[in-house]
Protein backbone atom coordinates (compact mmCIF):
# COMPACT_ATOMS: atom_id res chain seq x y z
CA UNK A 1 0.00 0.00 0.00
CA UNK A 2 1.43 2.94 -0.84
CA UNK A 3 1.65 5.86 2.27
CA UNK A 4 -1.28 7.84 2.71
CA UNK A 5 0.33 11.07 2.36
CA UNK A 6 1.03 10.02 -1.42
CA UNK A 7 -2.49 9.68 -1.72
CA UNK A 8 -3.09 12.59 -0.26
CA UNK A 9 -1.90 14.77 -3.27
CA UNK A 10 -4.78 13.44 -5.28
CA UNK A 11 -7.04 15.68 -3.73
CA UNK A 12 -4.94 18.87 -4.05
CA UNK A 13 -6.62 19.71 -7.20
CA UNK A 14 -9.57 21.12 -4.44
CA UNK A 15 -7.03 23.37 -3.43
CA UNK A 16 -8.34 26.61 -5.17
CA UNK A 17 -11.70 25.86 -4.30
CA UNK A 18 -12.22 24.13 -0.76
CA UNK A 19 -11.93 26.92 1.97
CA UNK A 20 -9.24 26.13 4.51
CA UNK A 21 -7.75 23.24 2.22
CA UNK A 22 -4.87 22.76 4.99
CA UNK A 23 -7.70 22.50 8.04
CA UNK A 24 -9.48 20.18 5.44
CA UNK A 25 -6.30 17.53 5.07
CA UNK A 26 -6.30 17.60 8.88
CA UNK A 27 -9.91 16.73 9.46
CA UNK A 28 -9.97 13.74 6.75
CA UNK A 29 -6.94 12.12 8.64
CA UNK A 30 -9.30 11.86 11.74
CA UNK A 31 -11.79 8.91 11.88
CA UNK A 32 -15.71 10.10 11.69
CA UNK A 33 -17.88 10.87 14.35
CA UNK A 34 -20.56 7.91 14.96
CA UNK A 35 -24.20 9.11 13.97
CA UNK A 36 -26.95 7.18 14.47
CA UNK A 37 -30.33 8.06 13.23
CA UNK A 38 -33.19 7.59 15.59
CA UNK A 39 -36.16 5.57 13.44
CA UNK A 40 -39.68 6.67 14.47
CA UNK A 41 -41.63 4.10 12.73
CA UNK A 42 -41.12 1.28 16.19
CA UNK A 43 -40.41 3.53 18.75
CA UNK A 44 -40.99 7.20 19.63
CA UNK A 45 -38.09 9.64 19.21
CA UNK A 46 -38.44 10.90 23.16
CA UNK A 47 -38.87 7.27 23.99
CA UNK A 48 -35.35 5.66 22.42
CA UNK A 49 -33.64 9.24 23.78
CA UNK A 50 -34.56 8.18 27.39
CA UNK A 51 -33.51 4.59 26.95
CA UNK A 52 -30.48 5.67 25.85
CA UNK A 53 -30.35 8.37 28.72
CA UNK A 54 -31.55 5.38 30.97
CA UNK A 55 -28.65 3.18 30.16
CA UNK A 56 -25.71 5.00 30.24
CA UNK A 57 -25.23 5.20 26.55
CA UNK A 58 -23.51 9.00 26.32
CA UNK A 59 -24.82 10.99 23.30
CA UNK A 60 -25.70 14.75 22.15
CA UNK A 61 -27.93 16.13 19.62
CA UNK A 62 -26.90 16.98 16.32
CA UNK A 63 -28.68 19.99 16.59
CA UNK A 64 -30.12 20.42 12.71
CA UNK A 65 -31.71 17.25 12.67
CA UNK A 66 -33.49 16.31 15.44
CA UNK A 67 -33.95 12.90 14.80
CA UNK A 68 -29.84 12.54 14.44
CA UNK A 69 -27.35 11.93 17.02
CA UNK A 70 -23.83 11.54 17.67
CA UNK A 71 -22.77 8.69 20.10
CA UNK A 72 -20.08 9.38 22.18
CA UNK A 73 -17.62 6.00 23.41
CA UNK A 74 -19.71 3.63 21.01
CA UNK A 75 -17.27 2.44 18.79
CA UNK A 76 -19.55 -0.21 17.33
CA UNK A 77 -23.54 1.28 17.25
CA UNK A 78 -24.33 -2.03 15.88
CA UNK A 79 -24.14 -3.70 18.62
CA UNK A 80 -26.20 -1.48 20.45
CA UNK A 81 -29.62 -3.40 21.49
CA UNK A 82 -31.58 0.13 20.81
CA UNK A 83 -29.87 -1.59 16.54
CA UNK A 84 -31.52 -4.87 16.91
CA UNK A 85 -34.71 -3.70 18.25
CA UNK A 86 -34.88 -1.25 15.12
CA UNK A 87 -35.08 1.56 16.79
CA UNK A 88 -31.82 3.10 15.49
CA UNK A 89 -29.94 3.44 11.88
CA UNK A 90 -25.91 4.19 11.94
CA UNK A 91 -25.78 6.84 9.62
CA UNK A 92 -23.24 9.47 8.44
CA UNK A 93 -24.57 12.82 9.06
CA UNK A 94 -24.67 14.59 5.91
CA UNK A 95 -26.18 11.33 4.72
CA UNK A 96 -29.36 12.31 6.49
CA UNK A 97 -29.62 15.13 4.20
CA UNK A 98 -30.80 14.50 0.79
CA UNK A 99 -34.16 13.35 1.94
CA UNK A 100 -34.96 16.11 4.01
CA UNK A 101 -34.71 18.41 0.52
CA UNK A 102 -37.43 16.55 -1.36
CA UNK A 103 -40.37 18.00 0.31
CA UNK A 104 -41.93 14.44 1.02
CA UNK A 105 -45.65 13.69 3.07
CA UNK A 106 -47.48 10.85 4.13
CA UNK A 107 -48.95 9.08 1.37
CA UNK A 108 -46.64 9.71 -1.78
CA UNK A 109 -45.13 7.67 -4.65
CA UNK A 110 -41.59 7.92 -4.18
CA UNK A 111 -38.63 6.21 -6.01
CA UNK A 112 -34.98 5.80 -5.02
CA UNK A 113 -32.70 5.10 -8.08
CA UNK A 114 -30.06 3.68 -6.65
CA UNK A 115 -31.06 2.66 -3.16
CA UNK A 116 -28.74 -0.05 -1.96
CA UNK A 117 -28.06 -0.34 1.50
CA UNK A 118 -31.00 1.74 1.93
CA UNK A 119 -30.33 4.22 5.08
CA UNK A 120 -31.58 7.15 2.72
CA UNK A 121 -34.63 5.07 1.65
CA UNK A 122 -35.29 3.82 5.54
CA UNK A 123 -35.17 7.54 6.21
CA UNK A 124 -37.75 8.54 3.49
CA UNK A 125 -39.73 5.38 4.80
CA UNK A 126 -39.81 7.44 8.52
CA UNK A 127 -40.33 10.65 6.49
CA UNK A 128 -43.50 8.84 5.14
CA UNK A 129 -44.16 7.56 8.20
CA UNK A 130 -44.87 4.30 7.04
CA UNK A 131 -47.35 5.26 4.52
CA UNK A 132 -47.36 5.78 0.71
CA UNK A 133 -45.23 3.87 -1.14
CA UNK A 134 -41.86 3.30 -1.62
CA UNK A 135 -39.96 2.12 -4.88
CA UNK A 136 -36.28 1.04 -3.42
CA UNK A 137 -34.48 0.14 -6.43
CA UNK A 138 -30.56 -1.04 -7.22
CA UNK A 139 -28.64 -2.89 -9.87
CA UNK A 140 -26.63 -5.08 -7.30
CA UNK A 141 -28.21 -7.89 -5.96
CA UNK A 142 -25.54 -8.38 -2.98
CA UNK A 143 -26.41 -4.84 -1.95
CA UNK A 144 -30.06 -5.15 -2.59
CA UNK A 145 -29.24 -8.09 0.57
CA UNK A 146 -28.10 -5.34 2.77
CA UNK A 147 -31.26 -3.34 1.99
CA UNK A 148 -34.08 -5.54 3.11
CA UNK A 149 -31.55 -6.38 5.83
CA UNK A 150 -32.09 -3.04 6.98
CA UNK A 151 -35.71 -1.98 5.97
CA UNK A 152 -37.24 -5.21 7.65
CA UNK A 153 -35.22 -4.17 10.84
CA UNK A 154 -36.01 -0.92 10.25
CA UNK A 155 -40.05 -2.03 10.48
CA UNK A 156 -40.70 -0.23 7.06
CA UNK A 157 -43.52 -1.60 5.68
CA UNK A 158 -44.40 0.57 2.72
CA UNK A 159 -41.39 -0.56 0.55
CA UNK A 160 -40.91 -2.40 -2.77
CA UNK A 161 -37.56 -3.99 -3.73
CA UNK A 162 -36.59 -3.51 -7.86
CA UNK A 163 -33.45 -4.33 -9.16
CA UNK A 164 -33.36 -2.56 -12.79
CA UNK A 165 -30.40 -0.60 -13.90
CA UNK A 166 -31.33 2.79 -12.84
CA UNK A 167 -30.28 3.88 -16.49
CA UNK A 168 -32.98 2.10 -18.03
CA UNK A 169 -36.08 2.12 -15.02
CA UNK A 170 -39.06 1.36 -16.59
CA UNK A 171 -41.94 3.76 -17.33
CA UNK A 172 -44.65 2.33 -14.88
CA UNK A 173 -46.19 5.81 -13.06
CA UNK A 174 -45.31 9.36 -12.46
CA UNK A 175 -43.47 9.75 -8.81
CA UNK A 176 -44.30 12.60 -6.87
CA UNK A 177 -40.34 12.52 -5.92
CA UNK A 178 -37.07 10.43 -7.10
CA UNK A 179 -33.82 10.77 -5.15
CA UNK A 180 -30.79 9.76 -7.02
CA UNK A 181 -28.16 8.84 -4.58
CA UNK A 182 -25.57 7.92 -7.39
CA UNK A 183 -23.04 5.45 -7.31
CA UNK A 184 -19.39 7.54 -6.81
CA UNK A 185 -15.70 8.00 -6.38
CA UNK A 186 -16.43 8.46 -2.92
CA UNK A 187 -13.83 11.04 -1.97
CA UNK A 188 -16.16 11.96 0.69
CA UNK A 189 -15.70 8.85 2.69
CA UNK A 190 -12.09 9.13 2.70
CA UNK A 191 -12.20 9.63 6.78
CA UNK A 192 -14.33 5.75 6.95
CA UNK A 193 -11.69 4.32 4.24
CA UNK A 194 -8.68 5.53 3.45
CA UNK A 195 -8.52 3.18 0.63
CA UNK A 196 -11.26 5.29 -2.07
CA UNK A 197 -8.34 7.43 -3.13
CA UNK A 198 -6.50 4.94 -5.11
CA UNK A 199 -9.30 4.32 -7.26
CA UNK A 200 -9.37 8.10 -7.99
CA UNK A 201 -7.95 9.90 -11.64
CA UNK A 202 -9.55 11.03 -14.88
CA UNK A 203 -11.24 8.02 -16.34
CA UNK A 204 -13.33 7.21 -12.97
CA UNK A 205 -14.36 10.53 -13.26
CA UNK A 206 -15.10 10.14 -16.44
CA UNK A 207 -16.96 6.84 -16.24
CA UNK A 208 -18.48 7.80 -13.55
CA UNK A 209 -19.61 11.17 -14.89
CA UNK A 210 -21.59 9.22 -18.05
CA UNK A 211 -23.49 7.05 -15.04
CA UNK A 212 -24.44 9.65 -13.44
CA UNK A 213 -25.81 11.86 -15.88
CA UNK A 214 -28.19 8.87 -17.31
CA UNK A 215 -29.29 8.43 -13.65
CA UNK A 216 -30.20 11.63 -13.35
CA UNK A 217 -32.20 12.22 -17.21
CA UNK A 218 -34.12 8.92 -15.82
CA UNK A 219 -35.16 10.46 -12.89
CA UNK A 220 -36.21 13.83 -14.47
CA UNK A 221 -38.30 11.34 -17.17
CA UNK A 222 -39.77 9.18 -14.15
CA UNK A 223 -40.86 12.06 -11.97
CA UNK A 224 -44.12 13.96 -11.84
CA UNK A 225 -44.38 17.10 -13.30
CA UNK A 226 -43.86 19.93 -10.37
CA UNK A 227 -42.04 16.95 -8.19
CA UNK A 228 -38.64 17.26 -7.15
CA UNK A 229 -35.66 15.14 -7.97
CA UNK A 230 -32.75 15.57 -5.34
CA UNK A 231 -29.45 14.64 -6.85
CA UNK A 232 -26.56 13.71 -4.36
CA UNK A 233 -23.01 12.09 -4.37
CA UNK A 234 -20.27 11.55 -1.61
CA UNK A 235 -17.26 13.04 -3.55
CA UNK A 236 -15.78 16.11 -4.33
CA UNK A 237 -15.21 16.14 -7.59
CA UNK A 238 -17.03 18.24 -9.86
CA UNK A 239 -16.91 16.09 -13.20
CA UNK A 240 -19.41 14.10 -10.58
CA UNK A 241 -21.36 16.84 -8.91
CA UNK A 242 -22.02 20.19 -10.98
CA UNK A 243 -20.86 19.09 -14.52
CA UNK A 244 -23.86 16.32 -14.24
CA UNK A 245 -26.09 18.64 -13.11
CA UNK A 246 -24.52 21.25 -15.43
CA UNK A 247 -25.26 18.37 -19.03
CA UNK A 248 -28.93 17.73 -17.58
CA UNK A 249 -30.04 21.51 -17.30
CA UNK A 250 -28.56 21.96 -20.48
CA UNK A 251 -30.41 19.21 -21.98
CA UNK A 252 -33.42 19.19 -20.39
CA UNK A 253 -33.53 22.67 -19.16
CA UNK A 254 -37.09 24.05 -20.49
CA UNK A 255 -38.19 20.56 -18.50
CA UNK A 256 -36.60 21.50 -15.22
CA UNK A 257 -35.38 24.10 -12.24
CA UNK A 258 -32.77 23.87 -10.07
CA UNK A 259 -33.90 25.58 -6.46
CA UNK A 260 -32.03 26.89 -3.70
CA UNK A 261 -31.06 24.29 -0.44
CA UNK A 262 -32.83 25.58 2.51
CA UNK A 263 -30.59 24.00 5.88
CA UNK A 264 -30.21 25.26 8.96
CA UNK A 265 -27.87 24.97 11.80
CA UNK A 266 -25.09 23.25 8.80
CA UNK A 267 -21.98 25.11 7.21
CA UNK A 268 -21.76 24.61 3.60
CA UNK A 269 -20.17 25.89 0.22
CA UNK A 270 -22.18 27.30 -2.87
CA UNK A 271 -21.29 24.85 -5.99
CA UNK A 272 -19.17 25.30 -8.10
CA UNK A 273 -19.85 27.61 -11.84
CA UNK A 274 -16.44 27.05 -13.19
CA UNK A 275 -13.91 24.49 -13.40
CA UNK A 276 -11.00 23.61 -15.32
CA UNK A 277 -11.41 26.99 -17.12
CA UNK A 278 -14.68 26.23 -18.16
CA UNK A 279 -17.84 28.06 -17.18
CA UNK A 280 -20.99 26.54 -15.87
CA UNK A 281 -25.10 27.42 -15.84
CA UNK A 282 -24.58 30.01 -12.98
CA UNK A 283 -27.51 29.13 -10.78
CA UNK A 284 -25.32 25.94 -10.00
CA UNK A 285 -24.01 28.09 -7.06
CA UNK A 286 -27.84 27.03 -5.77
CA UNK A 287 -26.50 23.11 -4.97
CA UNK A 288 -24.58 22.69 -1.35
CA UNK A 289 -21.07 21.03 -0.68
CA UNK A 290 -19.90 20.27 2.62
CA UNK A 291 -17.06 19.81 3.34
CA UNK A 292 -15.52 17.27 5.91
CA UNK A 293 -13.76 20.25 8.18
CA UNK A 294 -16.89 22.01 7.79
CA UNK A 295 -18.97 20.59 10.55
CA UNK A 296 -16.80 17.43 11.48
CA UNK A 297 -18.71 15.38 8.97
CA UNK A 298 -17.87 13.05 5.82
CA UNK A 299 -18.48 15.03 2.46
CA UNK A 300 -21.92 15.42 0.40
CA UNK A 301 -22.34 17.62 -2.61
CA UNK A 302 -26.55 17.95 -3.35
CA UNK A 303 -28.52 19.55 -6.25
CA UNK A 304 -32.67 20.17 -5.84
CA UNK A 305 -33.97 19.91 -8.99
CA UNK A 306 -37.77 20.11 -9.76
CA UNK A 307 -39.75 18.94 -12.82
CA UNK A 308 -41.77 22.24 -14.03
CA UNK A 309 -45.29 21.73 -14.39
CA UNK B 1 -21.54 -15.04 -2.98
CA UNK B 2 -24.85 -16.05 -4.41
CA UNK B 3 -27.54 -14.04 -3.26
CA UNK B 4 -31.22 -15.35 -3.19
CA UNK B 5 -34.21 -12.55 -2.78
CA UNK B 6 -37.39 -14.59 -2.90
CA UNK B 7 -38.65 -14.50 -6.50
CA UNK B 8 -41.49 -15.42 -8.17
CA UNK B 9 -44.23 -12.66 -8.70
CA UNK B 10 -46.54 -12.26 -5.60
CA UNK B 11 -49.97 -13.13 -5.34
CA UNK B 12 -52.79 -12.24 -2.91
CA UNK B 13 -52.04 -14.18 0.65
CA UNK B 14 -55.68 -15.44 1.96
CA UNK B 15 -56.47 -12.42 4.40
CA UNK B 16 -58.83 -14.28 6.25
CA UNK B 17 -56.26 -16.73 7.08
CA UNK B 18 -53.30 -14.41 8.11
CA UNK B 19 -55.10 -12.28 10.71
CA UNK B 20 -56.60 -15.27 12.03
CA UNK B 21 -53.53 -17.15 12.59
CA UNK B 22 -52.13 -13.96 14.37
CA UNK B 23 -55.70 -13.85 16.42
CA UNK B 24 -55.43 -17.48 17.59
CA UNK B 25 -51.90 -17.74 18.49
CA UNK B 26 -51.13 -14.26 19.81
CA UNK B 27 -54.50 -12.77 20.29
CA UNK B 28 -53.31 -9.35 18.02
CA UNK B 29 -56.72 -7.82 17.29
CA UNK B 30 -57.28 -7.72 14.19
CA UNK B 31 -57.91 -4.33 13.57
CA UNK B 32 -54.25 -4.30 13.74
CA UNK B 33 -53.80 -5.37 10.63
CA UNK B 34 -56.47 -3.30 8.94
CA UNK B 35 -54.06 -0.88 6.95
CA UNK B 36 -51.90 -3.51 5.00
CA UNK B 37 -52.24 -5.70 2.04
CA UNK B 38 -50.74 -9.39 2.45
CA UNK B 39 -49.21 -11.37 -0.56
CA UNK B 40 -47.28 -14.56 -0.64
CA UNK B 41 -44.94 -16.05 -3.31
CA UNK B 42 -43.06 -19.51 -3.47
CA UNK B 43 -43.78 -22.29 -1.11
CA UNK B 44 -45.72 -19.93 1.65
CA UNK B 45 -43.56 -17.05 2.14
CA UNK B 46 -46.17 -14.22 3.22
CA UNK B 47 -45.78 -10.57 2.60
CA UNK B 48 -47.21 -7.67 4.19
CA UNK B 49 -47.04 -4.02 2.47
CA UNK B 50 -49.12 -0.85 3.73
CA UNK B 51 -52.04 -0.47 1.37
CA UNK B 52 -51.71 2.68 -0.77
CA UNK B 53 -53.97 4.94 -2.20
CA UNK B 54 -50.92 5.84 -5.14
CA UNK B 55 -49.81 2.33 -5.92
CA UNK B 56 -52.52 -0.62 -4.64
CA UNK B 57 -50.43 -3.66 -4.33
CA UNK B 58 -47.25 -1.86 -5.86
CA UNK B 59 -46.55 -0.15 -8.45
CA UNK B 60 -48.28 -1.82 -11.36
CA UNK B 61 -45.82 -2.93 -14.48
CA UNK B 62 -42.63 -3.19 -12.33
CA UNK B 63 -41.20 -6.59 -11.24
CA UNK B 64 -40.44 -6.53 -7.46
CA UNK B 65 -37.59 -8.26 -6.12
CA UNK B 66 -39.68 -7.80 -2.68
CA UNK B 67 -42.80 -6.24 -1.42
CA UNK B 68 -43.09 -4.87 2.14
CA UNK B 69 -41.83 -7.40 4.80
CA UNK B 70 -41.61 -11.07 5.40
CA UNK B 71 -44.23 -11.54 8.43
CA UNK B 72 -44.42 -15.09 8.71
CA UNK B 73 -43.25 -18.34 6.11
CA UNK B 74 -45.26 -21.60 6.37
CA UNK B 75 -42.69 -24.45 7.87
CA UNK B 76 -42.82 -28.36 9.22
CA UNK B 77 -44.63 -26.81 12.84
CA UNK B 78 -47.18 -24.91 10.65
CA UNK B 79 -46.73 -20.72 9.96
CA UNK B 80 -43.58 -19.35 11.78
CA UNK B 81 -43.64 -15.45 12.05
CA UNK B 82 -40.38 -13.88 11.74
CA UNK B 83 -38.21 -12.13 14.40
CA UNK B 84 -39.07 -8.64 12.31
CA UNK B 85 -42.80 -9.07 12.44
CA UNK B 86 -42.88 -10.06 16.39
CA UNK B 87 -40.81 -6.91 16.78
CA UNK B 88 -43.60 -4.54 14.52
CA UNK B 89 -47.02 -6.57 15.47
CA UNK B 90 -45.68 -8.45 18.62
CA UNK B 91 -46.36 -5.44 20.73
CA UNK B 92 -49.98 -6.24 20.26
CA UNK B 93 -49.88 -9.61 21.52
CA UNK B 94 -51.85 -10.81 24.57
CA UNK B 95 -50.80 -14.58 25.04
CA UNK B 96 -47.76 -16.72 24.34
CA UNK B 97 -45.72 -13.92 25.01
CA UNK B 98 -42.45 -14.67 27.38
CA UNK B 99 -40.93 -11.86 28.92
CA UNK B 100 -37.13 -12.27 29.80
CA UNK B 101 -34.11 -10.97 32.49
CA UNK B 102 -30.92 -9.60 31.18
CA UNK B 103 -29.01 -12.71 31.11
CA UNK B 104 -31.48 -14.03 28.94
CA UNK B 105 -32.32 -11.47 26.94
CA UNK B 106 -28.57 -11.56 26.05
CA UNK B 107 -29.02 -15.16 25.43
CA UNK B 108 -31.63 -15.07 23.15
CA UNK B 109 -29.79 -11.63 20.99
CA UNK B 110 -26.97 -14.41 20.63
CA UNK B 111 -29.04 -17.01 19.24
CA UNK B 112 -28.66 -19.43 22.29
CA UNK B 113 -31.46 -21.73 23.63
CA UNK B 114 -32.83 -20.72 27.14
CA UNK B 115 -33.65 -23.30 29.77
CA UNK B 116 -37.42 -22.58 31.67
CA UNK B 117 -39.84 -23.65 32.27
CA UNK B 118 -42.13 -20.96 31.51
CA UNK B 119 -45.53 -21.29 32.97
CA UNK B 120 -48.52 -20.08 30.67
CA UNK B 121 -46.92 -20.51 27.22
CA UNK B 122 -48.31 -23.30 25.50
CA UNK B 123 -45.76 -24.80 23.27
CA UNK B 124 -44.60 -23.38 19.72
CA UNK B 125 -43.88 -19.86 18.30
CA UNK B 126 -44.23 -17.24 21.37
CA UNK B 127 -43.27 -13.78 21.38
CA UNK B 128 -40.34 -13.17 23.62
CA UNK B 129 -40.13 -9.52 24.98
CA UNK B 130 -37.29 -7.95 27.42
CA UNK B 131 -38.76 -4.82 29.56
CA UNK B 132 -42.24 -5.04 27.84
CA UNK B 133 -40.14 -4.64 24.03
CA UNK B 134 -40.78 -7.35 21.69
CA UNK B 135 -37.19 -9.04 20.57
CA UNK B 136 -37.75 -11.32 18.40
CA UNK B 137 -39.52 -14.76 17.58
CA UNK B 138 -38.76 -18.06 20.22
CA UNK B 139 -40.08 -21.77 19.76
CA UNK B 140 -40.89 -23.01 23.47
CA UNK B 141 -40.80 -27.04 22.99
CA UNK B 142 -40.14 -29.20 26.31
CA UNK B 143 -39.46 -26.53 28.69
CA UNK B 144 -36.87 -24.86 26.32
CA UNK B 145 -36.95 -21.86 24.94
CA UNK B 146 -35.06 -21.72 21.71
CA UNK B 147 -34.09 -18.63 20.06
CA UNK B 148 -35.51 -18.18 15.95
CA UNK B 149 -33.31 -15.01 15.42
CA UNK B 150 -31.50 -15.50 12.33
CA UNK B 151 -28.05 -15.44 11.84
CA UNK B 152 -27.24 -11.94 10.38
CA UNK B 153 -29.50 -10.75 13.51
CA UNK B 154 -27.76 -12.21 16.29
CA UNK B 155 -25.53 -10.11 18.32
CA UNK B 156 -22.82 -12.10 20.77
CA UNK B 157 -21.37 -8.60 21.96
CA UNK B 158 -24.07 -6.46 22.49
CA UNK B 159 -24.34 -3.07 24.33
Amino acid sequence: MAEPGLQLERLRRYETVIPAFGEFLRCIARPLPKTVRINTLKASLEEVLARLEERGISFEPLGWYEHGIRLHGVERPGNLLEYFLGFIHPQEEVSMIPPLLMELEPGQLVLDLCAAPGSKATQIAQLLANTGHIVANDVSAERLKLLRDNYERLGVLNMGVTAYDGRRFPSACEFDAVLVDAPCSCEGVVRKDPSVLRALGPRLYRRMHRLQRALLLRAVELVKPGGIVVYSTCTFAPEENELVVDYVLRRLGERLEIEPIELRGLRYEPGLTEWGGRELEPELALCARFYPHLNDTGGLFVAKLRRKR
Amino acid sequence: MAVSLERGSPRRADRREVVAWWAERFGVPEEVFEPYDFFITGKGTVWALRRSERAPGGVQGLRYEALGMVIMRKGKLGWKPTTNAIQVFGRHARKNVVELDEAQMRAFVAGEDIRGPFPGLEEGYVVVCYRGVPLGCGLYRRGVLRSQVPKVRRRVELI
